[in-house]
């Protein structure tokens, strides 16, 4: 009798029949075993800024070697990389990039980091387990862009060989992250929080949705729940949604909500708050928590200006949180 | 009787009949025993990973179900 499996990676459990798919479609029973159909084969290789993760307190103005493979265990209805993320990977072009290779593609490109984004590398976890223990021992940071929707087993697995993480924190709500990503909120407020104390750097993502997550209430509600939990270093990014996938109804963010919102954030001890995809915002730069002098000014991607040596504020000497060099974590 | 009465007839017979047809697989699909699923050609599913050029590895975190 064929046997059935269980898949423990995240808190969906697919239970699996011989032949069938997980939810994120690129995990599937064969031969009673459950395998990844992924393993070396990304749809997605680029060379980012790795401001574009967002990732600000990382090795500003370096490149990240950027991977990412079809699939997904979230079903967001905003999805920027529904092309991808919502595709099984015999729908989608694939590069044939084991993991040493990826490693030998960042070195030769200068990067200094592998990404791991863009769908979601919860889901080609075997890849990006054995990718960044080589990365690591090339001295190269590994650093994962997630929706954070993964037990607990394989995230303290992970965490060794992870540097830094950018985690979307959609909605504070179980009702948002059911109607919007068909998934469940817990899950990932307890990755932020076990990564947090597994020494992972972690700045957060929010996607503002006009009509959706966009109250006052409920952006406070989450920027007391970050500073509670995480502390108040911990960088929150909040992103401009522009319409996409299953949303195309809805206008993109007006410029004046990501200001409530960023404004909002340091009304509640947020000390490092930022606005994405709204380029010459004041929200692009970094300033300094104590004598709230400007640190690093962006445009876009770009670094204009940085004030920051050696970690810390070149006025007052405030030592700001980040990895501001590939030796130090802080 | 006339010959549009015996259409009319004939039409409400040959609906009663379709209607009868549906209600009856409806009734079965309700009472099919639960071991009745989906099938899936497993070969099929094989070869058109192979055909991708994917090649599946055993994955991590799973667990046999008894």
């Amino acid at each position: 009798m064929a046997k059935v499996v269980e898949c423990q990676l995240c808190k969906r459990k697919c239970r699996l029949r011989e032949g069938e798919r997980g939810d994120c479609r690129v995990r599937l029973n064969l031969d009673g075993k459950l395998q990844t159909l992924v393993y070396g084969k990304p749809c997605s290789v680029h060379i980012d800024p790795i401001e574009k993760k967002p990732l600000f307190h990382v090795l500003p103005a370096t490149g990240s070697f950027s991977i990412a493979t079809a699939g997904c265990n979230l079903h967001c209805k905003f999805c920027q990389n529904w092309q991808i993320s919502q595709r099984a990977p015999e729908e989608t072009e694939n590069y044939d990039l084991p993991p040493e290779r990826v490693v030998e593609q960042a070195i030769k490109n200068r990067c200094q980091s592998i990404a791991y984004t863009y769908s979601d590398p919860i889901i080609f976890y075997e890849y990006m387990l054995d990718t960044a223990k080589l990365a690591k021992q090339h001295k190269l940071l590994n650093l994962m862009i997630t929706a954070g929707y993964i037990e607990q087993k394989p995230l303290l697995e992970l965490c060794p060989y992870i540097d830094a993480a950018n985690v979307d924190l959609k909605g504070i709500t179980e009702e948002y992250y059911q109607k919007m990503c068909s998934a469940e909120l817990q899950p990932v407020l307890d990755c932020n929080i076990t990564m947090r104390k597994q020494g992972v750097w972690v700045e957060l993502t929010n996607l503002v949705v006009p009509t959706w997550n966009d109250k006052e209430e409920d952006i406070r509600k989450l920027c007391r729940w970050v500073v509670n939990n995480l502390g108040p270093d911990v960088p929150l990014h909040f992103s401009r949604f522009w319409p996409q996938h299953q949303l195309k109804n809805l206008p993109p963010t007006p410029i004046g909500t990501l200001t409530m919102a960023w404004e909002i954030a340091r009304q509640e001890g947020i000390h490092y708050t930022y606005v994405g995809n709204v380029p010459g915002h004041d929200g692009n730069n970094t300033f300094c928590p104590t004598d709230k002098k400007l640190l690093i000014r962006r445009i876009g991607y770009s670094i204009l200006e940085n004030n920051i040596v050696d970690g810390r504020c070149k006025f007052c000497q405030t030592k700001i949180p980040g990895i501001w060099k590939i030796e130090n974590r802080g | 009787m006339k010959k549009s009465e015996k259409y009319i007839i004939i039409l409400i017979g040959v609906a009663t009949v379709i209607v009868m047809g549906v209600i009856y697989e409806n009734t079965l699909s309700v009472l099919r025993p639960p071991s009745a699923k989906i099938m899936i050609d497993v070969e099929k599913v094989k070869k058109e990973i192979r055909q991708a050029g994917l090649a599946p590895q055993e994955g991590m975190h799973w667990k046999e179900l008894p």
